[in-house]
């Protein structure tokens, strides 16, 4: 039994065009001390994809349904307080993108780590404890505690954002880039931070990222997502080196590589709106290997063991 | 960044702001028909001269408020200046009205003027013809005699009319007692008909007390002239009402509508002076401030600190206390009350885009400092110094009318506060004379609003942030 | 907590708002004279009284003329009345501080003294009780109110609001007074429109206390009334923005509880703009509550201006008002400065809702 099961995921929110099609019909497992990794293009929906499974919605939400079974359970029943007190955090817990703004910003570091612990009844000394244990972990001095979010560096949050993540222990952990807003040294530092926890620690991970080269760093399996829909869905090797989905070989094609005399690609046209998609395979309109059976919507297939793709190339009949 | 010229489809796309266009609008159209049609010297000459005022009613309600209740009389000032009628030496000048109210007049009077003689002054004969026939003589009078070491004609009378108030003239009650006595009621007591005498002459008795009686009189002022040269070229009879024009009387009879109207122009440019000045010097040294820098900023910025943290009315209370209630110079100390708050914002506004790319490639192009912020700054920050100008202007208006409220209102130019300050010095409140309190912050409130409503429309461009909700 | 520094930094620029208005105020006692007319007040009573002491020991009125315009001499030296006003400016400012104006005109006090300082200190507590009432009324509703609002946004108690924070700002706070006045003294008789007190004054503490309870509903309405819509206004449009910020879904992701994210995450970080808030509003508050002072006859400063204005103009009186306002401004600049700090540990202003004051 997967940790994490996915299925017909769907999110739209309301907006004065009409529904945006956020999440549209996701379905993807994750095993324990797994990680996925989710790539896609800004506008591809795969943040929502995380608010989704958190179920943090905003308030114009019109459509939001399909099943999200975790260690077993579904979770879709359940009532908010319920999800709140058992899953948020303690089963599923986020590093959110852009650790800048992650921070309350009159309250110190420290509480905030210990905040959700507290909540857990855990007493206060024995949870700062723990944070401070967290702290150090993450590669922090423990003062670090009683500062205010606005006297530590965009690494340093990132940081205490990862072991504010951990602070329940959780089983999955989604990181939503993590390592967008940081410089490419830090960036790499964190990396190997969050590969040391996985090991350590046997996370689960579901790492949401637009860069394919960093999911390939820290990811067993890669989704591809475009539109609001996974295209194609494998191992890392097997994505990497046969890329099925002509969006995933564009998206391949278009990242610049040492010592080599090919121009990177780039992949002509913007990304769906989501407002109105193309009818069909949402990739249609840019896609060089389109065909006559293109307009109808295509689903998403396993083309070899383990390895799936949303595509009309590899539908057979 | 918006363009100065999005923000009138900017304002025109929202209720609020096409409301405060419109407002706006009718109460410059206004503003204008007084300008045009009003003397320049109204405050002096007209509103504040209590002679010119002497015929009006003294706190009386608008006409309009008849409609809701009591059938109270209307103010009526009969003229003429040509005899109706001439026989031989005797000229009759007739002054017809018809009375409908149910009340008797509040006072009466009669005024003789322009009279130009030769030899002997002229004899005026002021009768009332009743409907019921009868013919009371109220007044009679002679304008003064020649003066020596004058030389005729003689002239009487041109700048100030012979006025007599008639409800206490005693020739009035006699007439008006013979008459009533020997037509209804032979028992009429001559006292009663002294202390009511507009209700005795314009009415009759009926068991003892009297009744007003409507229908048509006519004031016959019969002139009789010495000479043929000789004229009398004013008569007036003033049938003193208990509810008048549009918006009422105060308390020394003034015309409220011509008080209020006169006030409009000078509310609006009482605002838009106050802002616009304002508004041009915060920018200007916003401007300055913020693309100099060094010792030139920190002397602006710490003034502006200053200034911006000086309790504001207290302040304008004693300058204008000690240096004299002159509206220029409550309007000077309003603008210099207010510049720093736009200051501080278009210097940090400055700031930012001085370090804009734009900014950097026209310095890097070899642009003059003055080309740098026309062009490349000053057009950025427009919409919002636009959007500040119009959001300033209620608060001057509110300012001014405060302090003319507490007595420190300029004394030669009628405003909304002052017209509202006599009224609160003089019990309007406690008596209740609501058409004297209520319109004129009626209309500091709507011109402010129209103000308001526009900078509500333009609130997008004040507050980028609030665009975020939907 | 490091709050000294910038607290010392606001403090001096209060300080020095206090020292220009304080110097504005001597300059102009001393050019139009009116020190001149208190010190030759001072100089003549101690001339009289010379006189009538003197006049048993100096038979010879000549001689008595002269010791005694001599000793005048002395004393106008001394008072610095043989010196140009511009160089007992400093002197003057000292006058001022201690409220050493001399007497009023004719304005006394409650206990009958006629000495400035004695009229003005009576009447302080008064004003400082209008205004800190309806300071903290207007803080209290349009936090309470804004709150609720914000989970509103859109609806049509939302928009109303809206509209009204821009009539607010319209509307003159001593018109609303007299129409308050208009309503609740005259049409219904519900309450009374004038004073502090009923005359006579009902006995005993309870009484009297629920007595001055009813005589400042209107004025304290007034003031409310005409703050209460920009005050939610603003509150409810910083919750707002506040509310969509990041680390507010953090602390629902993290699954704390509503309660806890509205308090703590939101309210808490609204804390320093909204006393911001407070801080742009006060000098609006103070001139406010001059107005309805007058209005609604309340015996503080504010209509003690008003009294000082009308009749014979009392200069003393109003200089001396003007520096207790610049007075109480200041301090409460420095109370609600102190506040930000200690809430914000972040020392920085943050605009108030965006709007220029």
């Amino acid at each position: 039994m997967p940790l994490l099961d996915v299925r017909d995921l769907v999110l739209h929110y309301a907006t004065p065009r009409g529904p945006v099609r956020a999440v549209d019909g996701v379905s993807f497992g994750l095993e324990a001390g797994e990680a996925l990794g989710l790539i896609g293009e800004s506008g591809s929906g795969k943040t929502s994809l995380a608010v989704a499974l958190m179920r943090t919605l905003p308030k114009n939400v019109a459509r939001y349904e399909g099943q999200i079974r975790f260690q077993g359970r579904d979770l879709m029943p359940l009532s908010e307080d319920a999800l709140r007190r058992e899953v948020r955090w303690k089963g599923i817990s986020m590093v959110f993108q852009g650790a800048m703004n992650a921070f309350n910003p009159v309250l110190r570091v420290g509480q905030q780590v210990i905040e959700r612990m507290l909540v857990e009844g855990i007493p206060r000394p024995q949870a700062r404890r723990r944070a401070e244990k967290l702290l150090q972990r993450v590669g922090l001095p423990i003062e670090v505690y009683d500062r205010y979010p606005h006297e530590l560096s965009g690494g340093m949050k990132q940081r205490v954002v990862i072991a504010m993540a951990l602070a329940l222990e959780p089983p999955l952990v989604i990181l939503d880039e993590p390592t967008s807003a940081l410089d490419v040294v830090v960036q790499a530092q964190i990396m190997n931070l969050l590969k040391e926890l996985r090991r350590e620690m046997g996370l689960s991970m579901l790492f949401i990222t637009h860069d394919l080269a960093l999911a390939s760093d820290l990811c067993d399996r890669v989704a591809v997502v475009y539109g609001g829909q996974i295209r194609e869905l494998g191992s890392l090797e097997g994505l990497l080196e046969r890329p099925l989905d002509p969006y995933t070989q564009g998206l391949l094609a278009s990242i610049p590589r040492l010592h080599s005399d090919r121009m990177p690609a780039f992949l002509p046209g913007a990304p769906p709106d989501l407002v109105s998609p193309p009818p069909g395979c949402r990739f249609l309109p840019r896609c060089p290997k389109a065909f006559a059976r293109c307009p109808q919507p295509p689903a998403l297939v396993e083309v070899e063991p383990g390895h799936l793709a949303r595509c009309w190339l590899y539908a057979g009949d | 960044m918006r363009r100065l010229s999005d923000v009138l489809p900017e304002l025109l796309s929202s209720a609020p702001g096409k409301a405060g266009t419109v407002l706006f609008g009718v109460l410059l159209l206004v503003a204008a028909y007084v300008v045009l049609t009003f003397p320049a010297d109204f405050g002096p000459a007209r509103w504040s001269n209590p002679a010119l005022w002497g015929d009006y009613p003294k706190t009386a309600p608008p006409v309009w408020t008849n409609l809701f209740g009591a059938n109270r009389p209307e103010h009526r000032i009969l003229e003429a200046r040509t005899p109706t009628r001439t026989d031989g030496k005797v000229k009759t000048y007739v002054l017809p009205l018809d009375y409908q109210a149910s009340q008797p007049p509040t006072f009466l009077s009669f005024s003789v003027g322009d009279v130009t003689y030769q030899a002997h002054p002229p004899t005026v004969e002021a009768v009332l013809i009743r409907p019921d026939g009868g013919a009371v003589r109220l007044y009679q009078t002679v304008p003064g005699g020649p003066q020596p070491g004058e030389t005729p004609p003689y002239r009487r009378n041109f700048q100030e009319p012979l006025r007599v108030q008639l409800e206490t003239e005693p020739t009035a009650v006699e007439a008006a007692y013979n008459f009533l006595s020997e037509k209804y009621d032979p028992h009429l007591n001559f006292d009663e008909v002294g202390r009511q005498l507009p209700l005795a002459l314009f009415g009759t008795v009926v068991d003892g007390r009297f009744v007003v009686l409507k229908g048509g009189y006519r004031l016959e002022a019969k002139v009789r002239l010495d000479n043929p040269q000789d004229s009398v070229g004013l008569v007036r009879f003033v049938v003193g009402g208990a509810v008048y024009g549009l918006m009422g009387t105060d308390s020394q009879g003034r015309d409220l509508a011509q008080g209020l109207l006169f006030g409009l122009p000078i509310a609006l440019a009482i605002g838009l002076a106050v802002s616009t000045l304002s508004t041009l010097l915060g920018t200007a040294l916003g401007l300055v401030s913020g693309y100099a820098g060094g010792p030139t900023d920190l002397l602006i910025q710490r003034a502006a600190d200053i200034v911006n943290n000086v309790p504001t009315l207290p302040l304008l209370i004693f300058v204008v206390f000690v240096l004299g209630a002159k509206l220029w110079l409550v309007l000077l100390m309003l603008i210099l009350f207010s510049w720093p708050g736009l200051t501080i914002l278009v210097r940090s506004m400055v700031l930012s885009l001085r370090s804009s790319p734009e900014v950097e490639a026209a310095r890097a192009l070899g642009c003059s400092t003055g080309r740098i912020i026309a062009y490349h700054l000053f057009p950025h920050i427009a919409p919002f110094i636009f959007a500040t100008l119009i959001f300033s202007a209620p608060g001057a208006i509110l300012a001014e009318a405060g302090l003319s409220f507490i007595g420190l209102g300029d004394p030669t130019l009628p405003t909304w506060g002052q017209i509202l300050e006599q009224g609160f010095r003089t019990g309007a409140v406690f008596n209740g004379y609501w058409w004297w309190i209520i319109p004129p912050g009626l209309l500091i409130v709507l011109t402010a609003l129209a103000f308001m409503l526009i900078s509500l429309g333009l609130e997008p461009i004040l507050n980028p942030r609030l665009r975020r909700e939907t | 907590m490091d709050i000294l520094r910038p607290l010392l930094l606001r403090a001096v620029t209060l300080f020095g708002v206090l020292i220009a208005v304080l110097v504005l105020l001597a300059a102009s006692l001393g050019a139009t004279g009116f020190s001149d007319r208190i010190l030759e007040a001072t100089v003549n009573e101690e001339i009289r009284g010379l006189r009538s002491s003197l006049a048993g020991s100096i038979r010879d009125p000549d001689e008595l003329e002269r010791t005694l315009q001599t000793r005048a001499a002395e004393l106008r030296a001394s008072y610095g009345l043989d010196r140009p006003w511009w160089v007992r400016i400093p002197g003057l400012v000292t006058r001022v501080l201690t409220l050493d104006l001399g007497d009023a005109r004719s304005i006394r006090s409650y206990s009958g003294s006629t000495r400035i300082a004695d009229i003005i200190l009576e009447r302080l507590p008064n004003t400082i009780l209008l205004l800190t009432t309806s300071t903290i009324l207007v803080a209290l509703i349009g936090i309470a109110a804004g709150v609720w609002l914000s989970t509103r946004i859109g609806s049509r108690i939302d928009r109303f609001i809206t509209y009204l924070a821009a009539i607010s700002n319209a509307l003159p706070t001593w018109w609303l007074g007299i129409l308050l006045i208009l309503l609740f003294t005259y049409r219904l008789g519900w309450l009374p429109s004038e004073g502090m007190y009923s005359v006579p004054p009902p006995e005993g503490g309870w009484p009297r206390f629920l007595d001055l309870l009813r005589h400042s509903v209107l004025p304290v309405m007034t003031l409310v009334l005409v703050s209460i819509g920009p005050s939610i206004y603003s509150v409810r449009t910083l919750t707002l923005n506040i509310a969509q910020e990041d680390h507010v879904n953090v602390a629902r992701a993290k699954g704390m509880p509503e309660r806890v994210v509205l308090w703590r995450h939101i309210l808490r970080v609204a804390a320093p703009p909204i006393v911001t808030g407070l801080i742009l509003g006060l000098a609006g508050s103070l001139g406010g509550s001059i107005l309805v002072e007058t209005i609604f006859n309340w015996s503080g400063m504010g209509r003690l201006y008003y009294d000082a204005i009308a009749g014979t103009p009392d200069e003393g009186l109003i200089v001396a008002l003007t520096f207790m306002f610049t007075l109480i401004y200041v301090l409460a600049r420095l109370l609600l400065e102190f506040l930000y700090l200690v809430l914000d540990p972040r020392v920085r202003y943050e605009e108030a809702v965006g709007r220029p004051a």
